[in-house]
């Protein structure tokens, strides 16, 4: 004889077996589809990270004005070729005299070092501070190419965009850190803080495009040459362009070269040539020579 | 549902036993919770945030255990315990559980 | 690019959680209904004071308890899951396993001592391993309670 398991409500004889109640599923646990949990909450947690991003940069866009240049710490580096090569340095301070009084803002103090390094590369830091990687003059032919990488990171500098992309940054991770702590989903925050800030970078490096080139039309009448540096960089493989910190190479020399910087029917656009100690310098590089016939070349 | 945390509920007859029935729900506190208790590990003194959260979820289990007991015909949940632990950092699981019963009066 | 990697993989260990995470969680909820049709007349209770149907039987202490390993995919949704608050389904899941297979390992035990019901049932969970930095890790729930066996 087995006893249902039904509720009963009187008495129950004894020896009888008792029975497990069968309980019904879904009290103790969800019967929501798991991914679609999932696909909200990451639609939920990028959407967050993104508009943090975004109302970051604002902030950091309108707040940088505030922040005077000479407040910025002075971020310089090791081994700059200046100090052993000073004709070399005094050829890039002379353009940059040339060009700081077509500038927006002419009476920032900017430093110029050179740095030995093969890579080629140029870049600003906080400070006003621009360094040339000498590295960079095997992809250059004229002073107006090397004078456009100049006035790029000029630009850089007067747009305040060292600052504004520190803080950013510094910022992000603050509030990721507090609110994320050290979990995994905190190493995939970063990463996607990461991707929508190198989107911001892009427009920087787009604006600092455009200044730069007015600049150099200020400075040399016209905008030829400018583009020589990122031709010879085509070559280079950079990948998609979301997933770097500038615009695409192609679009950058379009923009360049297009008929409002270069009247390429003028004929009478000449380009600079680069003075006699950065021609020195260029083939010293070019050419790797052993310490003990650096004579001939002298 | 009457919950008991002894044997019998005073002043009134069990009628039958109809088995062992639990509630248990996983709980995490947010983000904002958290931060306001990392400020206190600095000063000291009761994590309000906290103390709420575990109340909810304790209330919460011992509701999700009465709603088993209901389905399968009981009136009463007598015997309850409770058990705690921490799953992960930031969320901790609250189990009640007890023996669900039909009462009758006296 | 690194990012490109990075975020592969980890959509790929996601994927690998998900499905085989899924599988053995269904697989292991059909031997969970299997068990407790099987035990079904091996009553559980929780009181401490067996009734008098238990008169003439003597007791013996049975237990059971059961390891379950979290997948990747359970542990990145709680992990979202708790940047907001609130239920954590994808563990709830887990400890309702693991629960009710304790309980039915404890049935085994009792049954194999002939025993016909088991009373006092306590439940003990606790973290097993587990990185605490990445919350992966185990759960282990224990259960255990005195089987009634019949004297003769």
């Amino acid at each position: 004889m087995v006893t249902p398991n039904k509720p009963k409500l009187t008495a129950e004889p004894s020896n009888k077996i008792r029975r497990n109640p069968r309980i019904p599923e879904g009290i103790n646990t969800s019967r929501e589809h798991p991914l679609k949990e999932f696909l909200v909450l990451v639609v939920g947690v990028l959407g967050a990270l993104i508009l943090l991003v975004v109302l970051l940069s604002v902030f950091a866009k309108y707040a940088s004005p505030y922040f005077p240049l000479e407040w910025e710490p002075n971020i310089s580096f090791e081994e700059p070729l200046s100090d052993t090569n000073l004709p070399a340095q005094e050829s890039l301070q002379d353009i940059l005299n040339k060009l700081t009084p077509n500038s927006i803002a002419p009476d920032i103090q900017y430093k110029i070092h050179l740095i030995n390094s093969e890579v080629a590369n140029a870049f600003a830091t906080l400070g006003g501070n621009i360094f040339i990687n000498s590295g960079l003059l095997s992809h250059i032919e004229s002073e107006n190419g090397l004078a456009m990488v100049i006035a790029h990171e000029m630009a850089h500098v007067q747009l305040r965009h060292p600052i504004q992309a520190l803080s950013r940054t510094a910022l992000y991770q603050l509030v990721t850190t507090l609110v994320l702590g050290d979990s995994s989903i905190a190493t995939f925050a970063g990463q996607a803080g990461n991707l929508t800030l190198l989107s911001f970078n892009r427009d920087m490096e787009r604006d600092a495009d455009q200044a730069a080139i007015n600049i150099l039309i200020a400075t040399y009448g016209h905008g030829k040459g400018a583009d020589e540096f990122f031709k010879s960089m085509l070559e280079e493989d950079r990948g998609l362009e979301f997933f770097n910190t500038h615009p695409d190479v192609d679009k950058r020399i379009e923009f360049l070269s297009s008929d409002s910087h270069n009247d390429s029917s003028n004929s009478t656009q000449k380009t600079t040539q680069l003075s006699a100690a950065l021609l020195k310098l260029k083939l010293e590089l070019s050419v790797p020579i052993p310490a003990e016939t650096t004579s001939i070349i002298n | 549902m009457l919950i008991s945390n002894i044997e019998i509920i005073p002043g009134k007859r069990i009628s039958s036993h109809l088995g062992l029935v639990q509630g248990s729900t996983v709980r995490a506190k947010h983000a904002g919770r958290d931060i306001m208790a990392g400020f206190k590990n600095l000063v000291g003194g009761e994590l309000k945030g906290y103390t709420e959260l575990l109340q909810e979820s304790r209330q919460e289990a011992i509701d999700r255990m009465s709603e088993q007991a209901k389905s399968i015909g009981a009136n009463a949940v007598i015997n309850v315990r409770f058990s705690t632990s921490s799953i992960t950092a930031g969320a901790s699981e609250i189990l009640a559980y007890g023996t669900a019963v039909v009462i009758e009066e006296k | 690019m690194s990012a490109l990697i990075q975020l592969g993989i980890f959509i790929c260990l996601l994927l690998l959680g998900y499905i085989f995470g899924r599988r053995a969680e269904k697989k292991h909820y059909q031997r969970i209904f299997e068990g407790e049709e099987k035990h079904r007349n091996i009553f559980l209770s929780n009181e401490r004071f067996p009734s008098s149907d238990y008169v003439f039987h003597h007791g013996q202490l049975v237990c059971g308890s059961v390891v379950i390993a979290v997948d990747y995919f359970k542990v990145i949704v709680a992990g979202l899951k708790s940047i907001f608050g609130g239920r954590l389904t994808s563990y709830e899941s887990l400890l309702d396993r693991a629960r009710r297979e304790s309980l039915l390992r404890m049935q085994d035990q009792a049954s194999e001592l002939g025993a016909d019901a088991i009373i006092n049932i306590k439940f003990e969970t606790s973290r097993i391993s587990g990185n605490e930095k990445k919350g992966i890790g185990s759960i282990e729930v224990l259960a255990y309670g005195t089987a009634m066996m019949n004297r003769e």
